[in-house]
């Protein structure tokens, strides 16, 4: 067991919060002090191997302007030579663990990405900070326990998510429901639903996964879909926590909720679902969700605090840079043009795309992921954090720019749709051209038994969308009307889509059609079941 | 809304260094009344002392806290919130020559999403930016930082019912985007239509603050020059 575990027994709060949330109390001057200090790490261990030569040359820069100056930015395309085959005799170290994420449709299905040990132990660590934040009430409050089980609603290895999972379980050696093991045999709805049912059992403390997941449950819990009579559920723990269950709900007046059965002490959480469900999964579970910011190629880089408002990035994880909007979209239009950056101490509030190069050992450099972020404030006086503050804004390729005047992104339209009403079974949208014109297409397909009308549907999402961007009003009056259009399809046109993607041995990420911007032959697929 | 707050920054950054003669002169073309006197309207009604904490909203070059040094109305601090970075930077420069930033700290961040506890406030002040912003989601932010028995301050335009008609609202959206487009430039044009769907009339202000939970709610209504222009409207009011 680690040292962790043993600061947890012993009650050390104040180490285990200066370890683990310590980054929060950072000055700009501390964090850009350990930024450089690690990249310039990260040149001596890429000074002898074939991918250090291949960006860096033979003479290693001395300082990070020459960096930024000598090596390009990059993308996965730039590194597929190297990490596509896991060709670790050109990489610096050896005997890496590889993270698997979703490729680029016909020219690789996967990315590989190679993990170090300090790399793997990172994801550990970050977690516990993650467990810590979304269950704290003040700096120091550190509630975790080692009897406490985690429910992870993640993909197993070799994900990303699997990794931070098991990386979890070597740091703290807690219980997960199902156990890692156990649940890397299950597909992702059966090891859910394992993990809610021993959790009738165990309990469940802490959540990892998906917003809309919990959401979702939530939803059916309150619609009376929790579960049909079972003789396990004569076992006294079930039994005591249905009880608790029935009698808190009906003290409080209403339907029994998921938070009346389990207390949890944390929800975590990542991707653009959260801001959408954080409401719901608050009145369903009793927590808000936790947002953090996490990829295969960069770990996990930023996590919100107790506050649940910007994320603060970890300044050990990886060298931030940062390409400024208005020079993301003049890349865009001329994708010759070398957009610049800026540092973590040179923002201002606004949007940029995120720059990242990995430290602790690992091989992506000024690499271009395509996420665009907001910094809301540069510091965050309730939490007493002097480091930038951001949510996350946007993939920089999902933007649907109308006429230059309005831009929507998923979370927009996903908020629209969620406004609405309508109960859908999944949507997908995308920027199209009706009589000259630029319009948003919006495809939708409903759940059996809805009955509202594509025009209610259109009128609603139009005024949401309107309330959000004041713009798309203005535009409509400039431009003129009809610039959003509906259209509903057929019923099962999402299962069948995921049944013929898995068919064909689609990637687990490349299995559900993209919210934004899908392609014409996906939108074929959607469209037509035959 | 992330898109016209990007908006807002690039305009404002522009503005920055002629900010207080141009927002004199519009207030002169518009309203027929000079800036700092606008501003002691606004503030007449403030009893500060020097164990006040003061927030003033969209600060801008700092005028406000200037201001209040200048006319010797005492405060503990004014922290100075804005989003624009390059309106910060001006009214630093301001409040160093000064020698009182030390008083007024800046905060650079959204008003929408204000990085701040809840309860530190003892007042709000907002000085016409509201019309930048969506007013409710500003509401609970301020309601959320004031102290119990704090004060708010709001200053903005405050258009007439007739405005509620979408014909009406349309049409000065349009006279208000070119206006600002031959006048001064795309981003402040974009930022000024949207702001049109911000100005809300007397009564709604009204609504909106007491749904938002204040209290001792007063509104005062001057007159623009204009006919067609809105009115300029005051708010005060307590929280609970």
């Amino acid at each position: 067991m680690s040292l962790t575990s043993d600061l947890i027994k012993q009650g050390e709060k104040d180490k285990i919060w200066s370890k683990y949330c310590g980054h929060l109390e950072l000055s700009m001057d501390e964090f850009m002090q350990i930024q450089k200090r690690l990249l310039f790490e990260q040149f001596e261990i890429w000074k002898d191997s074939e991918i250090g030569k291949h960006f860096l040359g033979k003479k290693m820069p001395k300082s990070v302007e020459e960096f930024r100056k000598n090596v390009p930015l990059t993308t996965y395309e730039d590194y597929v030579d190297f990490l596509i085959e896991k060709r670790e005799e050109t990489l610096p170290k050896a005997n890496y663990r590889w993270a698997r994420t979703s490729g680029k449709s016909g020219k690789y299905a996967c990315k590989w990405m190679p993990l170090t040990d300090r790399m793997y132990e990172r994801f550990g660590e970050a977690a516990l900070t993650a467990m810590i934040l979304s269950s704290c009430d003040y700096p120091g409050d550190v509630k975790i326990t080692l009897d406490d089980v985690l429910l992870m609603g993640t993909a197993p290895l070799p994900y990303t998510s699997g990794y931070i999972a098991h990386s979890t379980k070597d740091l703290l050696g807690i219980p997960f429901v199902p156990p890692l093991e156990e649940a890397e045999k299950m597909d992702f709805f059966n090891r859910i639903a394992a993990g809610f049912s021993q959790g009738m059992e165990l309990g469940i403390d802490y959540f990892y996964g998906l917003a809309s997941v919990l959401g979702k449950m939530g939803e059916r819990f309150e619609q009376g879909g929790g579960g049909k009579f079972s003789w396990k559920m004569l076992k006294p723990p079930v039994l005591g926590r249905l009880v608790k269950g029935v009698v808190k709900s009906k003290l409080q007046r209403r339907k029994m909720l998921p938070k009346d059965i389990w207390n949890l002490k944390g929800v975590m959480t990542g991707g653009m679902d959260t801001d959408i469900y954080r409401k719901k999964v608050e009145y369903y579970w009793g927590k808000p969700p936790l947002e953090g910011y996490a990829s295969t190629e960069g770990g996990v880089q930023a996590l919100q605090a107790w506050n649940y408002k910007g994320m603060t990035m970890f300044p050990d994880v990886c060298f931030y840079e940062f390409i400024p909007f208005e020079e993301h979209l003049k890349n865009k239009e001329n994708p010759n043009y070398q957009p610049k950056t800026l540092l973590m101490d040179e923002l201002t509030p606004g949007i940029y795309e995120i720059v990242f190069t990995n430290l602790l050992g690992g091989v992506l450099m000024r690499y271009r992921i395509g996420d665009l972020l907001n910094f809301i404030s540069l510091e965050d006086e309730e939490i007493g954090c002097k480091i930038p503050q951001f949510r996350f804004y946007s993939r920089g390729d999902d933007l649907i720019d109308i006429s230059n005047m309005v831009r929507f992104n998923e979370k927009d339209i996903w908020n629209a749709f969620e406004e609405s009403h309508l109960k859908y079974v999944d949507w997908t949208a995308r920027k199209e051209i009706k009589d000259g014109k630029s319009i948003v297409h919006l495809y939708v397909e409903y759940q059996p038994g809805e009955t509202m009308t594509v025009e209610m549907i259109e009128k609603s999402v139009e005024t949401s969308l309107k309330k959000m961007h004041p713009d798309f009003e203005g535009m409509e009056e400039i431009l003129g009307k009809e610039n959003l259009k509906v259209t509903r399809l057929p019923d099962g046109a999402f299962s069948h889509y995921m049944e013929a993607a898995k068919a064909a041995g689609a990637d687990l990420a490349h299995l559900k059609p993209p919210h934004m911007q899908p392609k014409d032959h996906i939108l074929a697929r959607l469209t037509n079941l035959e | 809304m992330v898109d016209e707050q990007q908006n807002i920054i690039a305009a404002f950054t522009e503005m920055a260094p002629r900010y207080e003669r141009l927002m004199n002169d519009e207030l002169n073309k518009f309203w027929g009344i000079d800036y700092p006197v606008f501003v002691r309207q606004l503030l007449s009604g403030l009893q500060s002392t020097d164990r006040h904490l003061i927030l003033d909203v969209a600060t801008g070059t700092s005028y406000i806290p200037l201001f209040l040094s200048s006319n010797l109305i005492p405060f503990k601090k004014i922290i100075g919130l804005d989003i624009t970075y390059g309106m910060l930077a001006e009214g630093k420069r301001l409040l160093s020559a000064e020698n009182i930033s030390e008083l007024v700290p800046q905060v650079s961040a959204s008003a929408l999403e204000m990085p701040f506890a809840a309860g530190i406030y003892d007042v709000v002040i907002c000085c016409l930016a509201t019309h930048h912003m969506e007013v409710n989601l500003l509401l609970e932010n301020i309601i959320h930082v004031l102290k119990p028995g704090g004060k708010v301050l709001l200053a903005d335009a405050g258009g007439s019912s007739a405005w509620k008609n979408s014909l009406v609202k349309g049409f000065i959206k349009i006279a208000a985007f070119f206006y600002f487009l031959f006048q001064e430039n795309f981003s402040r044009a974009k930022a000024e239509m949207s702001a049109i769907g911000n100005i809300h009339s007397f009564e709604k202000w009204e609504e909106m603050m007491r749904l938002s939970g204040f209290s001792c709610i007063e509104l005062t209504k001057m007159k623009s020059k204009k006919f067609w222009a809105p009115d300029p409207l005051i708010i005060r009011a307590l929280k609970p």
